[in-house]
């Protein structure tokens, strides 16, 4: 098992570092960075100035070593923009956004699990097929319109939600709800194709042939083996709505990472754009490895190894 | 024959062909018939959209703002879904919408699925070293945060049509590329490609002739649910004023043009929002029904 | 008819006219066709058949596992003194591994993955309230230690996927001997082994059976096994039995033209001037949607005539005590049949 990890551990490592050379090369693809810092009237000689002060006259090779570096101290640089250490401004707007998608997580599992094992053990039945139609609704459902049409049924009409903000955890109940749509669809259909195998397979028949209850066949044998892809998929589920609250924070004015990366993105702060697209790699890759290692103590096979 | 359908492998009776059984199950399935004909009339609003569309969706016309929908006090047929904030025409940005929307999800689509495929093909059917390779890249692109990238892209090469649909492309192959590299290792192992492979078939011949047409099935479920994805997103990215610029006609601008007389005229949101809504899900019913009129034992 | 007589007085399983009926997208699939039989306690009964014949599915009605597109009703089905077919989910779920327990096809797939040996097995007999947890466990090492199983103690704690397919089936056999059953129902309990482990695998059923005093029903499409195990053989052809005799005189003296045939595949059963060619029936097992008419072996009968394509169902006919087959052909065509099989090189 722990060679297994070590190895898991070693492609992970490689991932990362593939993803920071992608994101730091991404934003030098816009063209030359010092003629936009410069802007429109500068001189060839202020041109110039800005590239030496920000260290972009270097070969690509030494600025990436140089950022990586520091990266790895914590040292992300600083914007552009406002001056600040991209470490601090990353690290105020983390708890927003982390609790937006830790919530919105949360409410989609406790949502699409009840309703996926319900849906496959009574496959069909009207149970199925509300499942299946708020799986299709949810993932057609363009997530900004979703939260224009809350705001304007529970924040303008009915007048119990504030509609923007997050200054109590009422302002989160909105946000959460629109995320959360993103990612219940998918766990849904993976726990009810999941348990639908597990029903059909020789283990669960033999459970019924041993004279289990239901509740035992469906709980500790069903269950258990089909809520393996269900972990993974949870682990990367937070992964993309940490990258994909971007929408929803616009929507209801929420100062999390996603507004953040998007102000920069628009003004081309490449620092902090470049730093979100790596610490949100970073948080994925660790979170894949967590759920390898959930799913070690759910599965013996993979413990076992 | 343990579960149930077993028997019905060892009928000799006259059966009817696999394309006239399709056929019968197509005729039966609501959801493959909506879903058709949900995508039938979007093609239709964007291939004949000048001739569709009531009015030109450009032309503003100020002392006619925000004017109500025929449904509405004051409405006329002269305007079905009213006119936004400039005095544009709701019904005829919607139709003009749908040529945006058409071409980014379907392009999207079909240019990811040529990339995904072709990498799951050839990760699946030669498998060491360049099988190892791609799962790496997978890895790679599953663990960057792809809406970010794809708004970071588009700031740097700017919304046109072109642009957005490439920069979507590179976004969704991934999936493709997972099942056809699945699929791929199931067929290869079947006795046609060995009988193929010492028949000197050659390798390109084997994966265009031999599996592709095999897989081809899954390919087109992926390809579905992607182009929803990707019209989802192109709607995403031109509400966040980072995709189609306006005054172009995408859905996505629609919705955010009207955001700001959203509390008094909700209905130029919804609009253009439900357009999106429906047309996704027709995709989506279009896909899983050719899944199971060409696959009936997929079916669960 | 034949089986309805009373062999051993007091059957562990009578079966009267058992039928399944599917419901598939082309019409209704009659699966079995009034399958009768009784199995006195202690006796092996073999029932064979080639894939697609309704041996599976009627053991599996047995259990009340049957598929939702499945329905089954029977004259009557009555297993240690109580009606199964129409008993309530939680009265069968009694009888369920405790009396009346099933061995599966691929122990592979038939073991949880995710729970170990002992958790398994110590499950069943405690769900069947037979004794506490201290209990369960010496069972279960006693089983272990019976089917063969080394260091039975220290195999409780193993997964599934850590044991061989031989190995796992013997625990598959000492999960179904948990609560000391009265009849073990064993589908095709050796197909998915090894040819060497299988022999192995069969000695043992036959073992425990002596010793416990089991009964078992074997369901299997390899006559050898049959000839090596079981007491008496139910020949099942297209959901019907069309001959059932002890398994001795099935193979001495086969009537129905489809059991010859059978046999005559087996390659040790093979005249020793055939050449090594193997014998094959030619043809597929027909389809069985709507009714039926006639005789379903018909079409892929060397004696098959008009005839019997007529009528409702060919009735079972008797050749000696406890043997009865399905034919219209007299008694000295069919063994006419079967000599010339024997003699001519195939």
């Amino acid at each position: 098992m722990w060679r297994y990890f070590v190895k898991r551990l070693g492609i992970a490592l490689l991932v990362v570092v593939t993803v920071s050379i992608i994101s730091f090369g991404l934003l030098r693809l816009s063209g030359d960075l010092a003629q936009n810092l410069a802007g429109e009237g500068a001189t060839p000689a202020q041109v110039d100035e800005i590239r030496v002060l920000y260290g972009l006259d270097r070969p690509m090779l030494v600025q990436y070593f140089d950022w990586a570096g520091k990266a790895v101290t914590g040292d992300l640089g600083r914007s552009l923009f406002t001056d600040d250490p991209v470490f601090t401004l990353i690290t105020d707007r983390m708890p927003v956004t982390f609790t937006l998608a830790v919530s919105s997580l949360f409410l989609a599992i406790c949502v699409a699990l009840p309703l996926g094992v319900f849906a496959a053990v009574y496959r069909n039945s009207w149970i199925d097929r509300l499942a299946l139609g708020m799986a299709v609704f949810g993932s057609a459902v363009p997530s900004f319109w979703f939260a224009l049409v809350m705001i304007y049924v529970f924040g303008v009409q009915l007048r119990v939600l504030p509609i923007s903000g997050s200054s109590t955890w009422a302002h989160f109940i909105m946000p959460t709800v629109t995320l959360s749509t993103m990612v219940m669809p998918q766990i849904m259909r993976l726990t009810r194709g999941g348990m639908i195998e597990a029903l059909d397979a020789d283990y669960v028949k033999m459970a019924w042939a041993k004279g289990l209850s239901p509740t035992v066949v469906f709980f500790k044998h069903a269950l258990r083996n089909a809520l393996l892809p269900v972990v993974a998929l949870a682990a990367v589920s937070l992964g993309f709505l940490l990258g994909g609250s971007v929408i929803v924070e616009s929507v209801f004015s929420l100062n999390g990472i996603g507004s953040l990366a998007y102000e920069s993105i628009k003004r081309a702060d490449f620092p902090v754009v470049q730093s979100i697209l790596f610490v949100l790699s970073f948080v994925y890759v660790v979170l894949t490895l967590l759920s390898d290692l959930i799913n070690a103590r759910i599965d013996p096979r993979i413990r076992l190894h | 024959m343990s579960n149930a359908p077993a028997p019905l492998d060892n009928m000799d009776l006259p059966m009817p062909s696999p394309r006239q059984q399709s056929w019968e199950m197509a005729k039966r399935h609501a959801g493959l018939q909506i879903g058709a004909l949900i995508v039938l009339i979007a093609l239709i609003w964007a291939i004949f959209a000048p001739l569709l569309a009531p009015s030109d969706p450009y032309v503003q016309d100020l002392a006619n703002r925000l004017a109500p929908t025929v449904w509405q006090e004051g409405g006329s047929w002269e305007h079905v879904f009213g006119t936004d904030g400039f005095g544009r025409d709701v019904l005829s940005r919607l139709i003009w919408g749908t040529q945006v929307t058409m071409v980014v999800g379907f392009g999207a689509a079909v240019i990811s699925g040529i990339v995904g495929t072709t990498l799951g093909m050839l990760g699946g059917y030669l498998g060491g070293r360049i099988d190892a390779l791609m799962i790496f890249v997978i890895n790679v692109k599953l663990a960057m945060p792809g809406v970010l990238i794809a708004l970071s892209l588009v700031s740097i090469f700017g919304g046109s049509l072109l642009s957005i649909t490439l920069i979507l492309s590179l976004l969704f192959w991934d999936r493709f590329a997972v099942v056809t590299r699945t699929a791929t290792q199931q067929v290869r192992t079947r006795e046609f490609i060995a009988a193929a492979e010492v028949s000197g078939a050659s390798r390109a011949w084997i994966l265009f002739r031999e599996i592709l047409p095999n897989i081809l099935n899954q390919i087109i479920v992926i390809g579905s649910l992607e182009m929803g994805i990707a019209i989802l997103i192109e709607a995403a990215l031109s509400f966040l004023g980072l995709g189609i610029q306006p005054p172009t006609p995408s859905w996505g601008i629609l919705v955010s043009e009207a955001r700001d007389t959203m509390f008094f005229m909700p209905h130029l949101i919804i609009i253009p929002g439900l357009a999106i809504c429906i047309l996704v899900i027709g995709i989506n019913l279009l896909g899983d029904g050719i899944r199971d009129i060409t696959e009936p034992q997929g079916r669960n | 008819m034949a089986q309805d007589k009373d062999f051993c007085g007091d059957p562990i399983l009578s079966v009267r006219n058992l039928e399944v009926v599917l419901k598939t997208a082309v019409g209704e699939l009659q699966a079995t066709r009034g399958i009768s039989f009784d199995i006195c306690p202690g006796e092996t009964f073999a029932i064979v058949g080639e894939s697609g014949c309704g041996k599976s599915i009627s053991s599996m009605a047995l259990m009340g596992l049957l598929p939702r597109i499945a329905k089954a009703r029977a004259e009557h089905c009555v297993f240690d003194g109580h009606e199964i077919l129409n008993m309530s989910r939680r009265q069968l779920s009694g009888i369920r591994g405790n009396t009346l327990s099933m061995i599966f096809q691929d122990p592979m797939t038939s073991l949880n993955p995710v729970y170990t040996i002992g958790d398994q097995l110590t499950e069943v007999f405690l769900r069947h309230g037979k004794g506490n947890a201290k209990e369960a466990r010496d069972r279960a090492v006693f089983l272990l230690e019976r089917v063969g199983i080394k260091n039975a103690s220290e195999r409780l704690n193993a997964y599934p996927h850590q044991l061989s397919g031989g190995l796992r089936q013997r625990v598959v056999i000492a999960m179904a001997m948990m609560c000391s059953p009265k009849l073990i129902i064993a589908d095709e309990p050796t197909t998915a082994l090894d040819v060497t482990v299988q022999m192995r695998t069969l000695a043992l059923l036959s073992e425990l059976q002596k010793e416990f005093g089991l009964a078992i029903i074997l369901i299997t499409h390899d006559l050898g096994v049959v000839a090596s195990l079981s007491d008496r053989v139910a020949v099942m052809y297209a959901g019907q039995i069309v001959e059932t005799a002890p398994t001795r005189q099935l193979f001495a003296d086969p009537m129905h033209p489809y059991t010859q045939g059978l046999i005559q595949c087996i390659p040790s059963y093979a005249p020793p001037n055939a050449d090594a060619e193997l014998h094959t029936i030619p043809g597929m097992v027909p389809a069985l949607i709507g009714r039926q008419k006639g005789c379903a072996f018909r079409n892929r009968c060397a004696l098959a005539d008009g005839d019997c394509a007529k009528g409702d169902e060919i009735l079972m006919r008797e050749f000696g005590a406890g043997h009865g087959y399905r034919c219209l052909r007299s008694e000295d065509a069919l063994c006419e049949n079967w000599r010339s099989l024997q003699g001519e090189p195939a």
